[in-house]
């Protein structure tokens, strides 16, 4: 008897795994599928009502006999992502690009950005009427739409405007982003800490009407409106309950949360009374776990990202993933960093020797397989300012060298660490390629250390490295999210040190200036400035690489976040 | 010399509380002694403003000496029962509890499926191997299993999704399921390729803790008697061979149970699945210290429980044991 237990026991393991080689032949998978012709619509108007129209897809197939049932069970007209969790839902807690992708669909502001990087009305009847009041300061005056409405049908008022402003950039939110965005309107600095009551430059006209006055022209104020934490929130919700308000919030979005399994998956539905018109998909159901591209072989998926070690295969044409791939610019820039006030990096001479060791044209072609865009200067293609014809320091092996020995580390060059973030057992090709060609290139032996990233960035905001390696994604098309963020001398996200006076002066020149041309000399000015005295040397453009199964139009994310999920139509 | 097994329990019981609380205090010194600042985490990339820095610090009670919020803490945790809220998920707020509660549930399913087939599955192959001694199919059987257990489970799974998922495309009716290359909620056919995975590469440690076991009483007075008087080899093997054999496995049962509840970092990663291990490893990494306290906690209450329930077992399950007073 026990033998015969035994056996089964056995039939049950080898059936486990044996058996599945026994189901080899299956030719099924993507290539047949893939005769479905992907119509070449354009991009979606942002015209609300264009784009609940029907789908109008090919339905040449619908004739002949389905040959294969998908694997995995999928809702009608449902649309499945493959995206990592969302840290929070909060506006004014969120700081990364995933939770942000989230945010923007479930949340609306007064203005958004549209699929050009344009910004547009939202919540607002039309972009605002801008006043400028004659001690200097700006104010926008904004009108509501009359059927801007929260998820639970509550009209948004101006009260709400003012609420949810106040509510983020109050101290109790301990928002990290309040005062970066929020800081340009009158009072905002002295409520943050706590010192006034109430916003002053928020004002209340009736209920449709509010004004944000701030304190002095800046071109870009609108721009920062578009960022989450300018969006409205339900401040009556969040009052009732504080702590949980956030597992099912009540947005002005064009998706609404229907279900969020922790470390699963969250299901957006279409917020039907949405403004600008509901969403064209029944949901849209984003998967956390696993690898994006098998769940894409596997059908589990629609449109997954494709990760640094899938790149080679998915850009093999022989390989059927191949023809669902898309790749896109974004607006981020790689780079290595230097400390300027830390040796040897504190002479200018040596920061541009070192970029001159650089041959990117070789990084690109060899060691990333031609995905990246080379970063002449800091500004990505789509930028206001970014100039195609311009040119950064060269890749010139002699002149690095003799820059090196003109410095005043000639032959007493101290050790030099360059840090990365991250725990992978290689710091990564592109820079173990560099150390090579500092080395080659130079003559100068560069350690590589790897910090994890947890302690990365505390110890870059303290300046503790000598160089460091990492990359910066706009908050908001502008320039000045780069240039005057980064560089200038009293910016606390500049982590190089950079302090110069000139560089300064351009840039507080550029923030209020209204002419589009004379911002736009401005900014290319402090460009070329920065990008001589070389304390950053930048690497490449982001690209964002991701697979998107042909049924799936109108797939048009942008190169920033900002909301796109309505747009999709699904045509099968 | 020997005492009542009341007071045996009694006394094993009152060392839990301080080593619970020996393992708290390292723990959470470990914690505070790591680099990396969980403040800094939730600000993200973007350096902070240092006044709004020390406003989320004093929220998350971090400002104070060591011994100050050690003592907030455990007071929290002693009084109320309070893991203390996550710094990392803070809104929506989570709790601690809640945290790992759910993940905690999941991983013991698997965990508890798993266990159930190690024993089910192991214990006959551990018997087949001993009674087979000195034949071909004891090393084979035991040799096929040690494959699994010497192919890491990095290599393990994607074989598995790989033959499960894409080389059964077309075949759904492979016991009804068709197999998702990663957890889906709701699916049974989900549980396959991690249950699996912590399976079989257990089996040929389980089957050769057996097999030594039975091996060692297949030679005693009591098996030859037995086989003396005339039993039929399966009799013998099932009443006196493994009755007295499988004793040594109680303990291994008791351990398991931690194991089971603590889920597996590798398995739940590759095969996404939402259970505790790879949470509280992420947790790490995010420096989420009452998630990381929580955890360490709970497997350490678990752990020191099942050894209590383990020596207090074998009171009843073998007669001969006792403990002196002055253990």
């Amino acid at each position: 008897m026990s033998r015969r237990w035994l056996i089964a026991a056995l039939v049950l393991i080898v059936a486990l795994v044996g058996a599945a080689c026994g189901g080899g032949g299956d030719a099924s998978s993507d290539s047949d599928r893939a005769t479905t012709t992907r119509s070449d619509r354009d991009r979606p108007a942002t015209e609300a009502d264009d784009d609940s129209a029907a789908p109008q897809a090919d339905r040449d197939e619908e004739d002949q006999p389905e040959p294969i049932a998908p694997q995995v069970r999928r809702g009608e007209n449902e649309l499945r992502i493959a995206r990592a969790e969302p840290i929070t839902l909060d506006p004014a807690l969120v700081t990364d690009q995933n939770s942000a992708s989230y945010v923007v669909e479930i949340f609306g502001g007064l203005v958004t950005l549209d699929l050009d990087l344009n910004i547009a009305p939202d919540l607002a009847e039309s972009l605002p009427e801008v006043i400028n009041n004659a001690d200097g300061t700006v104010t926008y005056r904004f009108t509501l739409r009359r059927d801007a409405l929260f998820h639970n049908s509550r009209r948004v008022t101006a009260q709400d405007v003012k609420a949810s402003i106040e509510r983020h950039a109050s101290p109790d939110t301990f928002s990290p982003t309040a005062q970066d965005y929020l800081g340009d309107i009158i009072g905002v600095r002295d409520y943050v800490r706590g010192r006034v009551e109430e916003i002053e430059g928020i004002q209340i006209i009736d209920d449709r009407t509010v004004e944000i006055t701030i304190d002095a022209p800046k071109p870009f104020f609108l721009a920062k409106l578009t960022y989450p934490t300018a969006f409205i929130v339900d401040v009556q919700q969040i009052d009732a309950d504080p702590q949980n308000w956030a597992r099912d919030p009540n947005g002005t979005g064009p998706f609404q949360m229907q279900r969020w399994d922790q470390g699963a998956e969250i299901v957006l539905v279409p917020f039907e009374r949405y403004h600008q018109g509901p969403a064209s998909v029944s949901a849209v159901v984003i998967r956390f776990a696993g690898g994006g591209v098998t769940q894409f072989e596997n059908e589990e998926v629609d449109v997954a990202i494709v990760g640094v070690n899938d790149i080679e295969r998915v850009r093999d044409p022989a390989d059927p993933l191949n023809q669902h791939f898309v790749s896109r610019s974004e607006l981020s820039v790689s780079y290595i960093g230097f400390n300027v006030n830390q040796p040897p990096f504190d002479d200018p001479l040596v920061r541009q020797a070192f970029a001159s060791a650089i041959d990117k044209v070789t990084l690109r072609d060899v060691v990333l397989m031609g995905v990246a865009p080379i970063a002449e200067g800091i500004l990505p293609p789509g930028i206001l300012a970014y100039d195609e014809d311009f040119r950064g320091l060269p890749f010139d092996p002699e002149q690095a060298q003799e820059l090196l020995a003109q410095s005043s580390y000639a032959g007493r060059l101290p050790t030099v660490r360059l840090t990365v973030p991250g725990v992978g057992a290689t710091p990564g090709v592109v820079i173990e390629a560099i150390q090579r060609m500092w080395l080659d290139n130079l003559g100068v032996e560069v350690e590589i250390q790897q910090v994890e990233t947890a302690t990365f960035f505390s110890e870059l905001d303290r300046n503790l490295y000598q160089a460091f390696n990492i990359g910066w994604i706009a908050d908001y098309p502008d320039p000045e999210n780069f240039l005057d963020l980064l560089f200038h001398s009293t910016s606390l996200q500049n982590n190089t040190g950079y302090a110069n006076p000139d560089v300064d002066a351009i840039l507080e020149t550029a923030r209020v200036t209204q002419d589009q041309d004379a911002r736009v000399r401005l900014y290319q000015e402090a460009e070329r400035f920065i990008v001589d005295d070389a304390p950053w040397i930048p690497l490449f453009y982001g690209q964002a690489n991701e697979l998107v199964k042909p049924y799936v139009e109108n797939y048009v994310p942008p190169r920033i976040t900002v909301p796109y999920l309505r747009f999709i139509v699904l045509s099968e | 010399m020997t005492g009542g097994v009341l007071p045996f329990v009694l006394r094993r019981l009152l060392l839990v509380p301080p080593t619970l609380f020996a393992v708290l205090f390292i723990t959470f010194a470990f914690t505070q002694a790591a680099p990396g600042d969980p403040v800094r985490i939730i600000t993200g990339t973007r350096t902070p403003d240092p006044e709004v820095t020390e406003q989320i610090r004093e929220e998350f009670g971090l400002t104070g000496g060591f011994f100050e919020r050690f003592g907030d803490y455990f007071v929290g945790l002693v009084t109320r029962g309070d893991l203390g809220p996550s710094y990392f998920h803070r809104s929506p707020q989570r709790s601690v509890a809640e945290l790992l509660g759910e993940r905690v549930w999941v991983s013991t399913q698997l965990g508890l499926i798993s266990l159930a087939l190690i024993f089910l599955l192991g214990i006959p192959l551990g018997v087949f191997a001993a009674v087979n001694r000195g034949t071909w199919r004891d090393p084979f059987t035991i040799g096929f299993f040690m494959i699994f257990d010497a192919i890491p489970v990095l290599v393990l799974i994607p074989m598995m999704v790989w033959l499960l998922v894409f080389g059964l495309h077309g075949v759904p009716q492979f016991f009804g399921f068709s197999v998702p290359s990663v957890w889906t909620p709701g699916d049974a056919a989900s549980y396959i390729v991690p249950v699996a995975a912590l399976t079989l590469p257990a089996l040929a440690g389980m089957a050769r803790f057996v097999r030594v076991s039975v091996l060692s009483v297949l030679d005693e007075d009591y098996v030859r008697t037995a086989r003396a008087k005339g039993l039929g080899p399966r009799t013998v093997v099932i009443r006196h061979v493994l009755r007295n054999s499988l004793l040594p496995l109680s303990t291994v049962m008791a351990l398991s149970i931690v194991t089971v509840v603590t889920g597996a970092i590798l398995t739940e990663t590759l095969y996404g699945v939402p259970g505790v291990g790879s949470f509280v490893f992420a947790s790490i990494g995010q420096r989420d210290f009452n998630v990381i306290l929580g955890f360490t906690l709970l497997v350490a209450t678990l752990f020191v429980l099942a050894n209590v329930v383990i020596d207090v077992a074998y009171i009843f399950i073998d007669p001969r044991i006792r403990y002196s007073r002055r253990a």
